[in-house]
C-alpha cells in the first residue's frame, strides 16, 4: 500500500481487531475499527491470555514466537489492569514417555533459540511444590506470558482511538460488497482494504471462509496467592489440542496476577450451547485437583464456556481473501488467538505496506484453504 | 445461651463457647473486629451475617476463605484472622 | 458418589415458605425433603430453629413438621441442577456431595438484604439490619453495646426491639421513610424511631468507635456508636432459580402463577424469592406450593384465597418503604461499590453496561459474584444483572470433581 494514508476497515475488536488497530495506526494508517459489542467482549474475554511459544507445527512455532517477541516489547506500555505476568510455563511429563518429549521439545526450542530448561523430579517440585508426587520432570519456559486480554483488548483500542482511528461500537456489521461496509444502523463506509476480524463471526461477513467455533470450559478459583508459579500444561496437551476427537480435556492450570487459578482446558467441536456441561467441566476439575491434589480444597468460583474461532488446518487465515479483493481475512486463531494477534497485526501491516515480513506470510495465506474448497465446487 | 462447653482457638488465644456460637460471633466476641484484608488491604468484617458478601471469611483449621457467618464452633477448632 | 435418592416433592430452603411447603406436601400423602445451607432449619424469621420460638405460629409449624416425615438435609447447598430431575447437593460442613432427585421442585431461597453504598459502608462494625440479628442470634455479645440501626422497611422496628431484648442499647432507629406512611410503625420501638432519617456517612476513629453522620429532618447530628445496621430491604435469592431455567424479572425476583408455577415445568417459587414480603407471606405461599406440588387441590382451593389477602396486606406494607433518592447519591468517587475486588464507584462512572465495567474493572467477578454489587448497580446504574453461572455458590474443587462422578 503506497498510499499512506489509505484507510483500513477493521471489522471486530477482539485482540486481533484491537492489535491491527493500534499497529495500523502507529504506522500511519486512517483507520475504522467496528464492532456490535466493546472492544474484547467476544473470545477474548473468555479465554485463558496464555503467551505460549507453541509448537504443533513449524508454522505455528514460528508465528507464535515472533508474537510472544512482540508481546515482550509491547509489555513496557501495557497497564497494570492488563496483568501482564512473565510466569513462564512448565510443561509437565507424568512419565517416562514425555519425558522423551520433553527432550524433543526442547531441542525445538533450542534451534529457535526459545529459552527453556529439562527439568528432572527434585527440580520440579521446587518449582512447583503443589504438584503430586512420582512425576517424572518438566520442561521450564521461562519467558511465557499471563496476560488479561480484555484489558489489552481496550487498551489497544483506546490508544488507536487517541491517536486517531475511529471506532464504531455496537453496530452490527451486516455485510461487505466491494470496498463497501454496510452496517445494522444503515451506515455505509468504505475503505481502501477491509479486515475481517469477527472471530467465529467471520463466516457471516466471508461465507466462504471455514471458521468453527470450538466451545472450551474454564473454572476460576478464589484467591490462593503462590499455590502455583508457573502456567502448568500436561504434555498430552499437544495430542488433545490438534486431536480429532470429538471431546478433549487437559491439565492446565495459570495463575492470575490475582492469586487465582483459571483451570482449563477442554476442546469440543460442533456445540453452540455456552451452559456449562457438567460432565466435561468435573473431568477437566478432576484432572486439576489429580495433579494438584491440595487444591481439592480450594473453592471454585465460576466456571464457563467460551468459544474458539478455529480454521480447518489449526493455523490462522491472515491475508487476501481470494474471493474478495477489498476483503483481508485476519480470523481462525482458535486457541492461540491472544497469543498471535501481535504477529498477526505485524504480518498484514508489512504486507499492506509492501514491505519485506519478519516470518514468512504465505502458510498463513487464506488462499492455501480457500483456493482448495474453490477447486472442489 | 446454651453453657460455655466448648473451646476454640482464636488467632492462638484460647476461648470457652457454647456449641450454638456461629464462629463469626466467637471472634466479635472475642473483641476483634478486623477479619480479614479487602484485595487493596482495607480491614472488614461481617456484613450480611447470612453466607453472601464473603466479608467473614476466614481461615478455620488450616483451611482458607471459610465463611464465619455460616459455621458454627466445634471443640477444639482453631480460627485465624486476616490471613490471605 | 453417595445416594441419588429420590423424593416425590423437594423443597430448597427451610425457612418458613419453605417448611409450610413441605409439611403441606407431606400431609398429601407425598415423600418430601428439605435441603439448606444452615445447620438447623428456620430461615431467616426462625434462625436457630422453630423450637426456640414462643409464638404461636411457630409452634403450630412445628407440632406439623414433626407429625410427618420429611427428610431434612442440613448443612447441604444445592450448587445447580446435575441433569433436568436431580439436584446437586454439596455439604457446607464437609467434602461430601450427594446428588437428590425430584419429582416436583419447590424454590424457597429467600433473600438476602439490600446494601446501598455511603461513605464508610465498609468499617467492621457496619452490618446489615437482620445481619446484625442473625449474628446476635448466633451468639454475638450485644449486652451494652450502643447500636444504631438505620435503613428503611418492616425489618427496622422489628429488630431494635430484638436487639434491645438481648440487652443492646439502640440509641437510634433511622427510617428514611416519611412519617405519613410508616408512623404506626414508630410507637413499637419508642422515641429512638426515627423517620425522614438516614445515614450519609460513617467514620472509624479506632478502637472500635464508629463516627455515624446522620440526616435528620434537614440537619445534620453525628451519633457514637459501636455497631451501625443498615439495609434497605430484602433482594431475592433467584440465582438458583436462574441456573435451573425459570424467568426471572429484572427486580430479580421469580415469575410465579397463581399456584406459585414457575416458567418451568415442575418447579414452584415461594416466599421472600418470589418478591413478596414478609413471613406471613411466605407462609402462605408455601402452603399453595405445597398443595398443588402434590396435586392436592381438595387442600389448594381454600388456602388460594387466603394467600391473596395476605399478600394484598404486605404489598400495602411496604410501598410505604419507597427509597428516597437521596439514599442513591450518598456514595461518593472513592466509595467502594464492589467490596470483593474493591471497585470504587468513579471507576464505574464512564461504562455504559455492567458486561463491560465487569470485564474492565473486575466489578461482580470475586467470590459473591455479584450478590451485593448487582442490586446495586442495577439501581444506581440501570444495569442488567449479571449472567449466573456454575456453580450457583462457591463450592470446592474436590466437590466439583466429586459431582461429575456417577
Ligand atoms: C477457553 C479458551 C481458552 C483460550 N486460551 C487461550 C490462551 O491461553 N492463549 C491464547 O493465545 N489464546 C487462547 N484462546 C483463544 C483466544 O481467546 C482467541 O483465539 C482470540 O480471542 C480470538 O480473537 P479474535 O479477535 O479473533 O475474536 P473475538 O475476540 O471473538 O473478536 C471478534 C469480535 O467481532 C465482533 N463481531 C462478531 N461478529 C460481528 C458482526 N457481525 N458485526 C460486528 N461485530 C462482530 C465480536 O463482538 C467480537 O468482539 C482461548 C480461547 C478459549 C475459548
Ligand atoms: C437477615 C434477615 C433477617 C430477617 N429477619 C426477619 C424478622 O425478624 N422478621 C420478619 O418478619 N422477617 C424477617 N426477615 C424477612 C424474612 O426473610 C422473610 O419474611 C421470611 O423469612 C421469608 O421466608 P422464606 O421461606 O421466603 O425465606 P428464608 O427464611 O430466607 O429461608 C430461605 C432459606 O433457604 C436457604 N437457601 C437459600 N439458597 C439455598 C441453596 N442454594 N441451598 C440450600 N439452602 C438454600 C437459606 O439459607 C435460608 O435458610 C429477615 C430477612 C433477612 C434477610
Ligand atoms: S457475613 Fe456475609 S458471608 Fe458471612
Amino acid at each position: 500500500m503506497s498510499d499512506t494514508r489509505a484507510h483500513i476497515v477493521i471489522l471486530g475488536a477482539g485482540i486481533v481487531g484491537s492489535a491491527c488497530a493500534d499497529v495500523f495506526v502507529s504506522d500511519g494508517l486512517r483507520v475504522t475499527l467496528i464492532d456490535r459489542s466493546f472492544p474484547g467482549s467476544g473470545a477474548t474475554a473468555e479465554g485463558m491470555g496464555h503467551i505460549v511459544a507453541m509448537d504443533g507445527s513449524p508454522e505455528e512455532l514460528a508465528l507464535s514466537s515472533y508474537s510472544r517477541e512482540l508481546w515482550h516489547s509491547l509489555s513496557g506500555s501495557l497497564s497494570s489492569s492488563c496483568e501482564y505476568r512473565r510466569f513462564g510455563t512448565i510443561w509437565i511429563a507424568a512419565n517416562d514417555r514425555h519425558m522423551s518429549a520433553v527432550a524433543a521439545k526442547h531441542r525445538v526450542y533450542d534451534a529457535i533459540g526459545i529459552e527453556s530448561h529439562i527439568l528432572d523430579p527434585a527440580q520440579l517440585y521446587r518449582q512447583e511444590p503443589n504438584l503430586r508426587p512420582g512425576l517424572a520432570g518438566g520442561l521450564l519456559v521461562p519467558d511465557d506470558v499471563v496476560v488479561y486480554p480484555p484489558a489489552v483488548a481496550r487498551e489497544l483500542v483506546d490508544r488507536a482511538v487517541a491517536r486517531g482511528a475511529a471506532a464504531i461500537f455496537g453496530v452490527d456489521v451486516v455485510r461487505v460488497d466491494g470496498p463497501t461496509v454496510y452496517l445494522a444502523d444503515r451506515q455505509e463506509i468504505t475503505g481502501d482494504v477491509i479486515i475481517n476480524a469477527l472471530g467465529i463471526g467471520a463466516p457471516r461477513i466471508s461465507p466462504h471462509v471455514p471458521v468453527r467455533p470450538r466451545r472450551g470450559h474454564l473454572v476460576i478459583t478464589e484467591r490462593v496467592p503462590a499455590f502455583v508459579h508457573h502456567q502448568l500444561v500436561e504434555l498430552g496437551y499437544l495430542d488433545s489440542a490438534h486431536g480429532t476427537s470429538p471431546v478433549s480435556v487437559a491439565f492446565n492450570v495459570q495463575p492470575r496476577a490475582t492469586g487465582q487459578l483459571l483451570i482449563g482446558s477442554s476442546r469440543e467441536f460442533d456445540v453452540e450451547n455456552s451452559t456449562v456441561d457438567w460432565e466435561i467441566l468435573s473431568r477437566m476439575v478432576r484432572l486439576a485437583v489429580d495433579y494438584l491434589p491440595n487444591a481439592r480444597s480450594l473453592d471454585a468460583i465460576r466456571a464457563w464456556t467460551g468459544f474458539r474461532p478455529a480454521s480447518a488446518d489449526g493455523l490462522p487465515y491472515i491475508g487476501p481473501d481470494p474471493y474478495n479483493e477489498n476483503v483481508w481475512l485476519a480470523t481462525g486463531h482458535e486457541g492461540l488467538g491472544i497469543t498471535t494477534a501481535l504477529g498477526t497485526a505485524h504480518l498484514l501491516l508489512d504486507q499492506l505496506r509492501g514491505r519485506s515480513t519478519a516470518i514468512p506470510a504465505e502458510p498463513y495465506w487464506p488462499a492455501r484453504i480457500l483456493e482448495e474448497s474453490r477447486g472442489e465446487r | 445461651m446454651g453453657n460455655d462447653d466448648l473451646s476454640v482457638t482464636i488467632n492462638g488465644t484460647g476461648f470457652a463457647v457454647s456449641p450454638t456460637t456461629s464462629v463469626a460471633a466467637a471472634i466479635q466476641n472475642a473483641g476483634i473486629t478486623q477479619f480479614r484484608r479487602s484485595v487493596s488491604g482495607s480491614s472488614r468484617g461481617p456484613l450480611c451475617g447470612m453466607g453472601a458478601c464473603f466479608e467473614c471469611r476466614v481461615m478455620i483449621d488450616g483451611l482458607a476463605h471459610r465463611r464465619s457467618c455460616l459455621t458454627l464452633c466445634r471443640d477444639g477448632m482453631e480460627i485465624l484472622t486476616d490471613v490471605e | 458418589m453417595s445416594n441419588d435418592t429420590r423424593y416425590e416433592v423437594v423443597v430448597v430452603g427451610a425457612g418458613p415458605g419453605g417448611i409450610a411447603a413441605a409439611c403441606c406436601a407431606a400431609e398429601s400423602g407425598k415423600s418430601v425433603a428439605v435441603i439448606d445451607e444452615n445447620a438447623v432449619a428456620g430461615g431467616q424469621f426462625w434462625r436457630g430453629g422453630l423450637s426456640q420460638y414462643g409464638t404461636r405460629q411457630a409452634s403450630q409449624w412445628l407440632k406439623r413438621s414433626q407429625a410427618v416425615s420429611i427428610d431434612w438435609l442440613e448443612n447441604a447447598r444445592v450448587v445447580a441442577l446435575r441433569s433436568p430431575d436431580t439436584l446437586a447437593v454439596c455439604r457446607t460442613d464437609s467434602e461430601d456431595v450427594r446428588t437428590v432427585r425430584f419429582g416436583r421442585l419447590i424454590l424457597a431461597t429467600g433473600a438476602r438484604e439490600l446494601f446501598l453504598p455511603f461513605p464508610g459502608w465498609t468499617i467492621p462494625g457496619v452490618t446489615g439490619v437482620g445481619a446484625l440479628q442473625a449474628l446476635t442470634k448466633s451468639g454475638l455479645d450485644i449486652h451494652g453495646k450502643r447500636v444504631v440501626i438505620a435503613g428503611s422497611g418492616p425489618l427496622l422496628p422489628v429488630v431494635a426491639l430484638n436487639l434491645k431484648q438481648y440487652g443492646a442499647d439502640v440509641l437510634l432507629v433511622a427510617e428514611q421513610a416519611p412519617e405519613d406512611r410508616v408512623g404506626r410503625f414508630a410507637a413499637s420501638v419508642g422515641e429512638q424511631y426515627s423517620t425522614d432519617t438516614w445515614v450519609e456517612r460513617v467514620s472509624s476513629n479506632g478502637d472500635g468507635e464508629l463516627a455515624v453522620d446522620i440526616r435528620q429532618s434537614g440537619d445534620s447530628i453525628r451519633v457514637q456508636c459501636e455497631l451501625l445496621a443498615c439495609a434497605y430491604g430484602l433482594v431475592p435469592n433467584s440465582e438458583l432459580a436462574s441456573l435451573i431455567g425459570c424467568r426471572v424479572r429484572p427486580d430479580a425476583t421469580i415469575e410465579v402463577d397463581a399456584q406459585q408455577s414457575t416458567s418451568s415445568a415442575g418447579v414452584y417459587a415461594v416466599g421472600e424469592v418470589t418478591g413478596v414480603g414478609g413471613a406471613n407471606a411466605a407462609i402462605m405461599e408455601g402452603q399453595v406450593a405445597g398443595y398443588a406440588a402434590s396435586g392436592n387441590t381438595e387442600a389448594l382451593e381454600p388456602v388460594l384465597a387466603q394467600r391473596d389477602r395476605v399478600r394484598e396486606i404486605t404489598e400495602r406494607t411496604y410501598a410505604a418503604y419507597a427509597l428516597r433518592e437521596e439514599i442513591f447519591r450518598l456514595a461518593e468517587d472513592d466509595t467502594i461499590i464492589c467490596r470483593c475486588e474493591d471497585v470504587a464507584l468513579g471507576s464505574l462512572l464512564s461504562f455504559a453496561a455492567g458486561r463491560t465495567a465487569k470485564l474492565q474493572t473486575r466489578c461482580g467477578m470475586g467470590p459473591c459474584q455479584g450478590r451485593i454489587c448487582g442490586p446495586i448497580t442495577t439501581r444506581l446504574f440501570g444495569w442488567s444483572s449479571g449472567s449466573v453461572r456454575l456453580p450457583g455458590s462457591p463450592v470446592s474443587l474436590g466437590q466439583l470433581a466429586a459431582l461429575g462422578d456417577r
